[in-house]
C-alpha cells in the first residue's frame, strides 16, 4: 500500500523567486528551501499531496468551497503573475486523486471536484523551489483559508487524518510526502500592512506561540487556539495556518526533524519524517 | 449587495493587460465599457481610488491590491497602504 513517508512545512511568498534571483543561493531564504529540498530528495517521494489556500486566482467568489481536490493530469501556475517566475507546467496524477477524493468523502468530508484548474503562487513558489526539475506529480487539496467563514482547525486536522487513511487505501507501494503551505502571520494588501509597503507581520507573538507549540507537539492546544478570530488577527493570509494544520494531521508518528522559524517574517521551514 | 463586479473588475486588472492600459489611460471610459455591472457608488470609489470606501463595501484585499501594484485609479503601493491602514478596525459587519 501507499504511504506518507514524510510531511513538510514551507512558506510560498510571492516575492521569493525575486528575492533570490536578486540575492543569490546563499541568502537565508535560498538556504532554507535548499534544506528542505535535500530532505525531500532523500524521501525519494513517489507523489506530493499539498494542502493549499488558494487566493482567489483558481477561484473566485462566486463559487467558493471549503474544501476541493485538484484533479488533472497536469496544471499549471503561477497564474498571478509572480516577479522573477515563469508560469510551468507541474505534472499531477488524476487517478490518485480521484481516490483521494472518494475516500476523502467516503470519511465524511465534502470537498468539491476540481478540475481544469491553474494555480497561484502558494502552489507554484513551493514546488518550484522544492522539486525544480517537477518530476515529482504533486496533487493539491484547496483548503479555504482566505474568505470567512473559514473551515474549523480541527475540520482541517481531521482532513489531513482522513487525507492520510486515503493514501494508505492506495494497493501500490507509493512514497507520499505531504507539504502544508503558507504563512503564520502576515497581512498582504490588507489594513495591516507596514507603512507603504505592500505587506506586514501584524502578530509575531503568535507566529513564536505556533512555533512553540509544533516544537512540543502540542496539536491539540495548537488547533484550540487557531480560531478564525485569532488566524485573521495575524494578517489576512494568517488562515494559511489551515494548511499547515492539515498536514499535521497526515504525519502519524514522524517525528519533528527540524523546524526553522523566520519570527520577523511570520513563518516557518520543517521536516518530519 | 453585491461587490462582486468590482472584485472581478480587480481580478481583472491582473490579468488582462488591455483593460489594465485602458483604466490607466481613460478610466471613466473603461469603466463604462466594463462588461460586469458597477454601482454608481462603486463606480466613484474605484474613479477616486478610494479603497478605503470599496473596503467597506466588500471588496477583497487581495484583489484591491492589484489596483495599487497595478498603479490604476491613481494608485501606488503607498498610498494604497496609506488608506487600507486607514481601515483598520473600522469595517463594520
Amino acid at each position: 500500500m501507499a504511504s506518507i513517508v514524510g510531511a513538510i512545512g514551507v512558506p510560498h511568498n510571492p516575492n521569493f523567486p525575486a528575492l533570490i534571483a536578486r540575492e543569490g543561493p546563499e541568502c537565508e531564504t535560498a538556504r532554507l528551501f535548499a534544506g528542505l529540498r535535500a530532505e525531500l530528495a532523500a524521501l525519494q517521494p513517489d507523489l506530493i499531496v499539498m494542502f493549499d489556500t488558494d487566493h482567489l486566482n483558481t477561484f473566485f467568489l462566486d463559487n467558493l468551497p471549503i474544501f476541493g481536490v485538484g484533479v488533472a493530469d497536469e496544471f499549471s501556475g503561477p497564474n498571478d503573475d509572480v516577479p522573477a517566475m515563469k508560469r510551468y507546467t507541474a505534472p499531477s496524477h488524476a487517478a490518485f486523486a480521484n481516490h483521494l477524493l472518494s475516500a476523502v468523502v467516503r470519511a465524511d468530508f465534502d470537498p468539491a471536484l476540481v478540475q481544469d484548474f491553474e494555480v497561484d503562487h502558494s502552489v507554484s513558489v513551493p514546488l518550484n523551489f522544492l522539486t525544480p526539475d517537477l518530476r515529482v506529480p504533486s496533487i493539491p487539496i484547496f483548503i479555504n483559508g482566505h474568505v470567512p467563514p473559514l473551515p474549523k482547525a480541527a475540520r482541517c486536522f481531521a482532513l489531513g487524518e482522513a487525507v492520510r487513511r486515503a493514501v494508505e487505501s492506495w494497493p501500490e507501494p507509493l512514497r507520499v510526502v505531504t507539504i502544508g503551505s503558507g504563512s503564520f502571520s502576515l497581512d498582504v494588501h490588507g489594513t495591516k500592512t507596514n507603512p507603504g509597503q505592500p505587506s506586514g507581520v501584524p502578530a509575531p507573538e503568535w507566529a513564536a506561540r505556533i512555533l512553540q507549540l509544533i516544537e512540543r507537539d502540542q496539536f491539540s492546544d495548537l488547533i484550540a487556539e487557531s480560531t478564525q478570530e485569532q488566524m485573521l488577527r495575524a494578517g489576512n493570509v494568517g488562515g494559511e495556518l489551515l494548511n499547515w494544520i492539515a498536514m499535521l494531521g497526515t504525519i502519524n508518528g514522524h517525528a519533528l526533524q527540524w523546524i526553522k522559524p523566520e519570527v520577523k517574517h511570520g513563518h516557518a521551514y520543517a521536516i518530519w519524517r | 449587495m453585491s461587490i462582486l463586479s468590482v472584485n472581478r473588475l480587480c481580478r481583472d486588472v491582473m490579468r488582462d493587460l488591455t483593460l489594465r492600459k485602458r483604466l490607466q489611460d481613460d478610466p471613466a471610459g473603461a469603466l463604462s465599457a466594463y462588461p460586469h455591472p458597477l454601482t454608481d457608488a462603486e463606480r466613484a470609489a474605484l474613479l477616486g481610488g478610494d479603497v478605503g470606501m470599496l473596503y467597506r463595501m466588500g471588496g477583497n484585499t487581495f484583489l484591491m491590491g492589484y489596483l495599487g501594484r497595478y498603479k490604476v485609479f491613481g494608485l501606488d503601493t503607498a498610498s494604497y497602504s496609506e488608506r487600507m491602514r486607514a481601515m483598520n478596525e473600522k469595517k463594520a459587519g
